[in-house]
């Protein structure tokens, strides 16, 4: 097995970082690794700046703009923005609904949905999670009734990401009720400015709005924003997912919460003296680097099948699970080192000199907000019940 | 009776809706403190002859399990378990006949400003200075995180003079005295004390070179004995919610409660939440001896409980999926404040160093 990259794929990683490192503003950089939430124009700012380089739609192909990147390139750029301190894309238009368009798309709707989203335009979240349906999707109920030229939707979606920055929703709804349930279900492409959606928060632990319940209440979707054929969208989802690449190993996070670990040892003491240079402490963050260098390598042999057209789907179980939980360690090695640094809620901080130092003060936000890595996309059960029954056929 | 009577309250009075608007106004409710004062509560684990009931740590234990269990706000821990401890081992009887009846009824509010930028919790490592003057003192120095700081209206703040570390009493209102308040995580007050040539009188003292660190390694160990139970009371509740949630929520057509892993998780819960809870009566009972076995045994305690707090607190949030998460149900709350409880009163490494030390 060769564990390193190629030649050509190490000039890329170094055109990456290059890039990163003049392009990506230095604001937003600081305020991302500080674990900051950044605002939507923060977002679309950045979104510009990759779409001028030509490198904001990863997984899709030239002919639509994309970057035409291949899995190697996809996953070095993975890393490196993690790394960069680079915000989030819109990923659910990006990396989801993007390739599913291109797959199934018409043509018209190729042309009417994919340039809005390279221009930052329109904004997308996605309709998954229900009430009722979290890990189990297939139990969803939100409903698509068809009246001539067009559906007449209800229901609730669930923990839906950045909803309230979206103005788009691609929803999983039921066009026909069906024995079995993954049958009868179709892909909507539903704007969200319009009367009948309706967008409350959820806030989640440490205070953060990224979740959302969003209500569709009769609301009229035309036949054009079908997305593929009539109750095909269980099996586009596995197109989907089967595409779903390796990028929940988190591994360019984990590498910078080392990083931001070993620097917070080197200024902060405990009892007199440096964590950095307390057994202790050396041992835990030595302990977490070995394992982020046995889930590194295990990405990079599931990537090394997936290029060469073998791959084990049921593995990228393994590598989601351990990063997840790779983050919650290391996030919660920073709270925890950190003692009564990690009690103030940053939220309520006073204005003016710092009580803690700014870039410890996330430490105990980060570390709540990562518990969610084990529960959202397949929880840590679910990626169990995968691995059993795919890898060991139980 | 206690026990009864405080969940009794609690139950009626302190629903997570009624704690929801406590926090929005400030997470303090004076209301709430008046009545642990007319109930006894704040004088229940403190002897007759200081103004208390007649009780000791059992029945701050009592108390601060029925905290725990329903998530109170109200600083029961840093006000009358540690501040309390603080008052009865004032080297001053002023201090002690004025102050512990005041405490009792309700009228006082104390907090501990005795750790800075030094993330252990040795109580040496204090930079804060305290400068002889014509008559008493200058406190010169600063305290970034003080629990219970957004109320108290005294404070105990450690001090460094030329003969070691000594322990003073300052009122919020002292000149020279900054607060600068916030909360903590898990939603109660917090303070940033700066002090710039705060005048005290000798009267003022708490403790001298000679005993300060004892008193405050003694009053740490009240409030860590406390904390013990605190954890075994929301955890013991966290088990029961979970357990009744798994049994109604459904996913691929079975509750979840028929899945044996999460069986399993659940029987993990019990097994910690069994173990703290024997060792939290032991910390409680150990707050009477000597002070090596006292804190070999408080240590063992915390570690069961911080152990508990991180198991008990995480799978809660990952067995109610997205739902442990929001801070609309209060498993997320429950969550939060047991993982702010394992870095009150010393930390996981702090406790296994000094059992270690003190069995070797």
């Amino acid at each position: 097995m060769n564990l390193n990259f190629s030649p050509e794929h190490q000039a890329f990683r170094a055109e990456v970082r290059d890039f990163l490192n003049t392009q990506l503003p230095l604001d937003i950089r600081e305020r991302t690794l500080r674990g900051e939430k950044l605002s939507k124009d923060d977002h679309i700012r950045w979104q510009r700046v990759l779409a001028a380089r030509g490198w904001l739609a990863h997984g899709w192909s030239k002919a639509y703009g994309g970057t035409g990147w291949g899995p190697i390139e996809r996953f070095i750029w993975d890393e490196e923005v993690h790394l960069a301190g680079a915000p989030r894309r819109n990923i659910p238009a990006i990396d989801l609904l993007g390739p599913l368009i291109i797959e199934y798309g018409t043509e018209e709707q190729k042309q009417r949905f994919l340039p809005p989203i390279l221009a930052s335009e329109h904004w997308w979240c996605q309709g998954f999670s229900e009430p009722q349906a979290g890990s189990d999707l297939a139990a969803l109920k939100m409903r698509a009734v068809r009246e001539g030229d067009h559906y007449w939707v209800n229901g609730t979606k669930l923990w839906t990401s950045y909803a309230q920055e979206s103005n788009w929703i691609f929803c999983l709804v039921r066009t026909s009720q069906e024995e079995k349930k993954q049958a009868g279900i179709s892909y909507l492409l539903i704007p969200m400015d319009q009367p009948g959606v309706t967008v409350s928060p959820i806030i989640t632990v440490g205070g953060v709005h990224a979740v959302n319940q969003v209500t569709i209440e009769n609301v009229r979707v035309p036949l054009e924003n079908r997305l593929g054929p009539e109750g095909a969208a269980w099996s586009m989802t596995q197109f989907l997912l089967s595409h779903e690449r390796i990028v929940g190993a988190g591994i360019g996070a984990s590498t910078r919460y080392i990083e931001e670990a070993r620097a917070f040892g080197r200024r902060t003491r405990r009892n007199g003296v440096l964590l950095s240079e307390q057994p202790r402490f050396r041992e835990r963050l030595a302990s977490l680097e070995a394992e982020l260098m046995a889930l590194k390598y295990t990405a990079y042999r599931v990537l090394a099948d997936e290029v060469a057209g073998k791959a084990e789907a049921a593995v990228v179980s393994v590598v989601k699970l351990r990063g997840g939980q790779l983050q919650q360690a290391i996030t919660e090695l920073m709270m925890e080192e950190g003692g009564q640094l990690s009690w103030p809620d940053v939220l309520t901080l006073p204005e003016g000199d710092p009580v803690v130092p700014p870039e410890d003060a996330y430490h105990a936000q980060q570390a709540f907000d990562r518990r969610k890595l084990t529960i959202y996309g397949g929880s840590a059960e679910i990626q169990r019940n995968i691995i059993a029954k795919r890898i060991l056929r139980v | 009776m206690l026990r009864d009577s405080a969940h009794r309250y609690l139950l009626e009075q302190y629903s997570y809706i009624q704690r929801e608007k406590i926090l929005r106004a400030g997470g303090y409710s004076p209301e709430v403190w008046q009545a642990f004062a007319h109930f006894g509560w704040l004088g229940a684990a403190l002897p007759e002859e200081a103004g208390g009931y007649g009780g000791g740590p059992e029945e701050a234990a009592i108390l601060a399990e029925a905290v725990g269990r329903h998530l109170v706000l109200e600083p029961y821990i840093w006000t009358v378990v540690v501040g309390g401890a603080l008052l009865l081992g004032s080297a001053s009887a002023a201090h002690r006949d004025a102050l512990l009846p005041a405490m009792v009824e309700g009228r006082l509010h104390l907090a501990l400003a005795a750790l800075e930028d030094d993330v252990g919790q040795g109580f040496a490592y204090v930079d804060t200075e305290a400068r002889r003057v014509e008559g008493g003192w200058t406190l010169h120095g600063r305290k970034p995180v003080v629990p219970n700081g957004g109320i108290a209206d005294l404070f105990f703040v450690s001090a460094r003079t030329p003969d070691g570390v000594e322990l003073f009493l300052v009122p919020r209102t002292a000149p020279g005295l900054r607060v600068r308040t916030y909360r903590s995580n898990d939603g109660q007050t917090a303070a940033e004390l700066v002090l710039e040539g705060v005048r005290l009188s000798d009267g003022d003292r708490v403790q001298d070179a000679s005993g300060a660190l004892a008193l405050l390694a003694l009053a740490a160990d009240h409030g860590a004995a406390a904390v013990c139970a605190e954890v075994v009371g929301s955890c013991a509740w966290l088990v029961e919610t979970t357990c009744e949630y798994l049994k109604t929520r459904e996913q691929y057509g079975a509750p979840l409660a028929k899945f044996q892993v999460l069986q399993h998780k659940l029987a993990d819960m019990v097994v910690a939440v069994e173990l703290a809870r024997s060792m939290a009566h032991v910390a409680a009972a150990a707050l009477g001896k000597p002070a090596n076995e006292r804190m070999r045994e408080v240590s063992a305690a915390r570690l069961q409980a911080i152990r508990c707090a991180r198991l008990v607190g995480r799978d809660a949030v990952q067995m109610h999926g997205g739902m442990g998460m929001s801070q609309e149900l209060d498993v997320s709350a429950h969550f939060l404040r047991l993982t702010m409880s394992t870095l009150q009163f010393g930390d996981e490494a702090f406790h296994l160093e000094r059992m270690a030390r003190l069995s070797a």
